[in-house]
């Protein structure tokens, strides 16, 4: 089997379709795969948020632990999505809960090592910004939608 | 909005007559929506029992008001209705069991594009189908799945979006596993009360959570090669039609199921108008082109 470099995989995701080889060659630089097997806590709630992940296979879910014993899934998140947003701003922690809910395979990106870069090169860290503000903004406008219940209003009679 | 296409026609008739229909099977599908088969009482039916995918009846359970109800598959003779307890009328049809009878006349309005009889036309042959729903919209395109399992090596990529409340609400539970046997099929839901909760045949949600627009990312399609159907609550519907336009799939290749207020079934009485239509007549299906602008309209 063919073994794709960390920059191959990056740049096949259309996310990071706008950015020069020599940007892909620095955020490389900072990524690394690392795979997590089903049921493992990846994240929680107020760990330190040093790192998103681009999923290149399986699925997570962000989870909020209602008790000791009860917790809610928030959203699943699926290959080809991104997962994290909290290492661009302070306090740099995880919000919820992240667990595998199967075997996953994820590109890790270490966020200290791309605000230093994108410190650095405000060009690319313009382009890091844009990616990020359509995940989120995308995100929100799902989660609007969500918690709007609509299905549980009157429809087809 | 120019004059649409409206019903298939036989003898105008049809338009004003109910005819009492036996209910023959009966199944459950969420705590308030069941699935009734139903075929004609009488040996000698008025009319054949024919309709096309995306059209509707007017049922009334004996002693209420009739309502409007896709028909959610055609088989040899029969029709099913998929109904969910809102109301009076509704929750009379819903308690309807086999060997009880209703009043049905119909079908009206325009149907969904492409598919006649339970196959696809040949004018679709290679397309990517991309099929859309939410909560009880999934009853409207079914038809559309039974014709594509049928018709499955004319077509190119068929995926189903199909999203619900929670994962108990999920309607047509048990064929899910028959249909991803040849098509693609992603399903979500808004919320999971707590880890572990269950579908509805009784089985642990381990699927997606979020709203159906999420999985749009996930589907394979040649949006240039696409004809999408969307059937939901209207709010989804203008996302997902705009959200699959920002994806390069011709409008008037998005065809959307409109509901209002409708009491006649074939245009007269005016409650379902709609602009310059009657969605009973010149819909309920319409193109996204069609609809975009209008249903930005307040009020309307």
């Amino acid at each position: 089997m063919k073994t794709r470099g960390i920059r191959v995989l990056i740049s096949e995701h259309k996310a990071f379709q706008e950015f020069s080889e020599e940007h892909l060659e620095l955020i490389s630089g900072c990524a690394k795969n690392v795979r997590f097997q089903a049921g493992t806590r990846i994240a929680a709630e107020g760990d330190p948020a040093e790192t998103f992940y681009l999923i290149r296979r399986g699925a997570v879910s962000l989870e909020l632990r209602l008790s000791a014993q009860r917790r809610r899934v928030i959203e699943t998140l699926h290959s080809g999505e991104v997962l994290g947003w909290s290492w661009l701003n302070a306090p740099f922690q995880w919000t919820f809960d992240v667990r595998a809910l199967e075997d996953v395979s994820m590109v890790a990106f270490d966020g200290h090592c791309l605000r230093k870069k994108c410190e650095e090169d405000p060009v690319m860290g313009y382009k890091f910004l844009k990616i990020f503000s359509r995940v989120i903004v995308d995100r929100l406008q799902a989660t609007r939608l969500q918690v709007l219940d609509l299905y549980g209003s009157r429809e087809h009679a | 909005m120019r004059e649409a296409s409206t019903q298939r026609g036989t003898s105008e008739l049809r338009n004003w007559l109910p005819e009492v229909w036996g209910v023959v099977d009966r199944q459950r599908e969420t705590a308030d929506a069941v699935t009734l088969t139903v075929r004609p009482c009488m040996a000698s039916h008025a009319f054949p029992v024919e309709g096309y995918p995306g059209q509707f009846n007017m049922l009334a359970a004996f002693g209420q008001p009739e309502v409007p109800i896709s028909i959610s598959r055609f088989g040899p003779g029969v029709m099913e209705h998929t109904i969910r307890s809102v109301g009076k009328a509704t929750e009379a049809l819903c308690k309807l069991d086999v060997g009880a009878e209703l009043f049905l006349r119909g079908p009206y309005g325009r149907p969904w594009p492409g598919v006649r009889a339970s196959s696809w036309e040949a004018s679709f042959d290679g397309r990517d189908i991309l099929i859309i729903a939410g909560g009880l919209g999934l009853a409207p395109v079914r038809p559309l799945i039974d014709a594509a399992r049928a018709s499955r090596e004319h077509l190119g990529t068929v995926t189903i979006l199909a999203g619900a409340r929670c994962p108990s609400q999920h309607i047509f539970a048990g064929e899910v596993d028959e249909w991803t046997s040849s098509l693609t099929v992603l399903r979500t839901v808004d919320q999971v009360a707590e880890t572990g909760e269950r579908s509805a045949r009784g089985f642990p949600w381990l699927g997606r959570v979020g709203f159906v627009t999420q999985l749009l990312a996930e589907a394979h399609f040649r949006p240039l090669r696409t004809s999408a159907y969307i059937c939901g609550p209207e709010a989804m519907m203008r996302v997902i039609g705009r959200a699959l336009v920002g994806l390069s799939v011709p409008d008037d290749q998005i065809f959307v199921s409109l509901e209002r207020n409708m009491k006649c079934g074939f245009g007269v009485c005016g409650h379902c108008q709609f602009g310059s239509s009657f969605v009973c007549r010149n819909g309920p299906v319409y193109s996204f082109r069609e609809v975009a602008e209008p249903l930005r309209i307040e009020e309307l």
